[in-house]
């Protein structure tokens, strides 16, 4: 389950670049389900779901919209209300909300391919 | 307007009136694609249709273009970049400045190839561009604002995802250096800041949701993995590079002479012991940071976190800034450059022109040229306080800082008393960091370069000074001006593609080539031979552009210190450049006269004989 | 013949753990400098130079440099450069 190590992290959104292509065959950080924010010029945070074994997420969701499936946490984004619930419960800051939708979006770990993991360049992302 | 599928490009034009506040989308049109890419590309052929020749570059009349290419905002490494094209009001000619970043991007995505910048608003405006959504909205909060804050404000306001190019006090005054800062990045040189200044546009922000489509889906990822693995074996972009930056050069030009001393006057850096990579790597480098899209990760953050600078920090310092703050002014405190770089970023100039104007103005002070008086402090070279201080006067237009602000060129000529003899600049930019007494083939860059003295039209010193290529003798002439020329013509296909040049020190052309052939599908595009013509194609037209606006070979020169007068100590004792020599050859390799005008035979080859010469 | 020369390490592989310049004492004969070079600093000259690094004798690559004076001579700076900016 991906962890990243902020300090490594220098901002090159190949995670979101590569998130894009591998789902949608098409470059757009918008559609990608980890993000990367910055905080000039310290920092940048890379935001990922844990795919945590007790999900406080899950917990939070009072429309069930988060559910296990084929090995791995998934929002169904119809259920889902944008309440951000699920947000503010992870310890992890790991939900990623779509740019585009305003709803929540998680990590499904590439058919357990971690994309993003092995093409960060500095090694950010680890399995872990 | 039409719902066509592009590969690459976004596919639409927006072009903005600032003066009527109107704006039209229309689609971008193939043949520009196909003959001139984008990015530079785009501006050379749409500024030469559209400018008039000798057109003031501060008033209504010049355009202002933002421009990327097919490859930019992709999964295509080094791909964060943009390019910037209009007239130059620091040298009256050609100018295309680029940046790195997350500007070209966003811009790409929000649906825009290009955006072409006319008139002038009536009072500050900052343009607003989401997706479809086109606003130019009114700039009084943000005028008279540094780029730090102004960027902070205007994020507060739009959005965090929002990305922005943006000028400083310089570029809204009009300082003829002031340049276009670009998130953490910038678009340095040649004054591009003052003519969004003189347009009353404070800033132009962008926000894009759209995705970019591939051609080929399987080539492209093959073309990809490739290059990724090309980029990870060199010892420079997967070794050097990403450790020290662009200062993975720095103790190698200095060994070799090409450090310019003081103003040029020495090819030996007293500081070099206190002042190298080596130290930056150890007590002041504190991260890495990226471009869009970039395994480099050559820039880095960095902070003085002891003595007279503690707690000033910049993202670089960059090479150059190494150089034009340090050895350029005598200069071997790097809290000084850190601090310099920062305040030239702050005020949004161009740090290159203002430790090249700084050096000069502290040789006009040791001969007595300029006073303590005139100044208002002591200046000589060394001087870390001095340094600071101009810029600060620069950026303000303060005291001396006011016609230091209008570059070298011009303050020689006020100056006079033989001072244009070390007025280190070529049409008016002004000489970057390396002295072509040392490595030959920087003097016919230098002189050749269609925006005046620049590195990044070609860039000799690898070959001249590292490679184990025999042909490549810094103190010889031959075999130049084919490089130089060969090089001039891939670097205008990278900045039309546009991805940074960077990559051209692990890639080759065909790599280039490749990228463009799958992420675009563009048959006409079929050999690599097929995508340097077009760099040359856009050469040539810049070289139309600035000999419409009086350039020719009389300009194609260097300053009198380096074809005349030798240092006298280190690995160049005694070497002035044959400048000369190597010229004509160029112009023989580029099939130009000898009054350096590309012939009627060339441009007929080039599709570019409906232009009058 | 042995001459005393300067050899300056810049931006070496990241297992190189001495100074950035070190003053010794070598043959004159550029082989032989190199080779006693690699066994105090184990940086793996044979493999690696003109691959990895090149090496600069007062400022000149080292080709340039031995085609003019044909050995080493006292108070020679050899720089090992890494190979950056390509051909």
């Amino acid at each position: 389950m991906p962890i990243a190590d902020h300090k490594k992290c220098t901002g090159c959104r190949i995670c979101e670049i590569i998130c894009s292509v591998h789902h949608h065959k098409a470059m757009n950080p918008k559609l990608a389900m980890v993000k990367v924010r910055s905080n000039w010029p310290w920092e940048d945070r890379v935001t990922i779901c844990r795919q945590c074994k007790k999900p406080k997420c899950v917990e939070a969701c009072e429309y069930e919209a988060i559910e296990r499936v084929d090995g791995y946490l998934r929002i169904d984004q119809d259920k889902c209300t944008a309440c951000l619930e699920c947000v503010k419960a992870c310890p992890f800051d790991g939900v990623v909300v779509s740019e585009i939708t305003g709803k929540p979006v998680l990590c499904d770990i590439c058919n357990g391919e971690y994309l993003c993991v092995s093409w960060c360049p500095a090694k950010v992302l680890s399995e872990g | 307007m039409s719902d066509k599928k592009y590969f690459g490009y976004a596919g639409k034009i927006l072009t903005v009136d600032l003066s009527s506040s109107d704006y039209v989308v229309q689609d971008t049109p193939f043949d520009l694609m196909v003959d001139f890419m984008g990015g530079k590309g785009f501006g050379a052929k749409i500024l030469y249709e559209n400018l008039r020749a000798g057109c003031d570059p501060l008033s209504e009349e010049n355009i202002l273009i933002f421009a990327t290419g097919p490859l930019t905002g992709t999964l295509i490494p080094a791909s964060g970049r943009a390019t910037v094209c209009t007239k130059s009001p620091l040298t009256g000619i050609w100018l295309d400045s680029l940046s790195g970043g997350f500007f070209g991007p966003e811009l790409k995505m929000a649906g825009y190839d290009a955006i072409i910048l006319k008139g002038k608003a009536k009072k500050p405006v900052i343009l607003v561009i989401n997706d479809e959504k086109v606003t130019i909205e009114d700039a009084k909060d943000l005028w008279g604002k540094d780029t730090f804050e102004a960027q902070e404000l205007i994020r507060k306001k739009y959005g965090e995802s929002y990305q922005i190019s943006l000028i400083g006090p310089a570029g809204e005054r009009k300082a003829r250096f002031a340049c276009i800062v670009s998130g953490d990045r910038g678009f340095g040189r040649g004054g591009s800041g003052a003519v969004m200044g003189s347009k009353n546009l404070k800033a132009v922000t962008v926000r894009g949701t759209k995705s970019i489509l591939i051609s080929d889906f399987d080539y492209f990822m093959r073309m990809i993995k490739e290059a990724y693995n090309e980029l990870t074996v060199s010892p420079d972009t997967g070794g050097g590079r990403p450790k020290y930056g662009t200062n993975v050069i720095y103790s190698f030009i200095n060994e070799a002479g090409v450090h310019p001393v003081k103003n040029f006057q020495s090819g030996v850096f007293e500081g070099l012991k206190e002042c190298n990579e080596d130290v930056l790597d150890k007590k002041y480098y504190k991260r890495h940071l990226a471009c869009f899209s970039c395994p480099i990760n050559c820039s880095k953050a960095s902070r003085v976190d002891e003595g007279k600078y503690k707690g000033k920090f910049t993202e670089g310092p960059e090479y150059e800034n190494m150089w034009s703050l340090g050895a350029q002014c005598g200069n071997s405190n790097i809290g000084a450059i850190i601090y310099g770089e920062y305040l030239c970023d702050k005020y949004g100039i161009d740090a290159i022109t203002a430790g090249n104007v700084i050096g000069f103005t502290m040789e006009c002070f040791e001969k007595g040229i300029l006073s303590e008086k005139q100044i208002g402090f002591k200046a000589n070279f060394g001087n870390d306080d001095a340094i600071i201080k101009f810029i600060e006067m620069i950026a303000k237009g303060e005291g001396i800082g006011e016609l230091m602000s209008q570059g070298v060129r011009q303050m020689a000529k006020e100056l006079g008393k033989g001072t244009e003899k070390f007025a280190m600049h070529v049409k008016g930019l002004e000489i970057p960091a390396y002295d072509p007494r040392g490595a030959f083939g920087m003097g016919l860059a230098y002189a050749t370069s269609d925006r005046g003295a620049c590195h990044l039209r070609s860039w000799t010193v690898g070959a001249e000074i590292l490679s184990r290529e025999e042909r490549m003798d810094p103190f010889a002439t031959e075999f130049k001006a084919e490089f130089v020329k060969n090089q001039q013509d891939l670097f205008a296909v990278m900045d039309s593609a546009v991805v940074c040049l960077f990559l051209t020190f692990a890639l080759t052309p065909r790599h280039i080539t490749q990228f463009l052939q799958s992420l675009t599908g563009i048959k006409e595009w079929r050999t690599t031979e097929d995508i340097l013509k077009i760099g040359e194609r856009i050469y040539n037209l810049t070289r139309l552009f600035s000999m419409r606006e009086g350039i020719s070979r009389k300009d194609d020169t260097l300053p009198e210190r380096l074809l005349k007068e030798p240092v006298n100590e280190g690995p160049t004792k005694g070497v002035v450049v044959d400048l000369d020599t190597m010229l004509k050859e160029y112009y023989l390799v580029r099939h130009w006269d000898e009054e350096g005008r590309p012939t009627k035979e060339k441009l007929a080859e080039l599709g570019l004989d409906k232009y009058k010469v | 013949m042995k001459v005393k020369i300067k050899a300056k390490f810049f931006g070496l592989p990241k297992d190189y753990q001495g100074d950035r310049e070190v003053e010794m004492e070598v043959s004159e004969d550029f082989q032989q400098a190199l080779e006693e070079i690699d066994s105090r600093t184990r940086i793996g000259i044979k493999e690696k130079l003109d691959k990895r690094f090149v090496i600069l004798i007062n400022g000149r690559n080292y080709r340039r440099s031995l085609e003019e004076k044909g050995k080493l001579e006292e108070g020679d700076n050899l720089a090992f450069v890494p190979l950056v900016g390509g051909g």
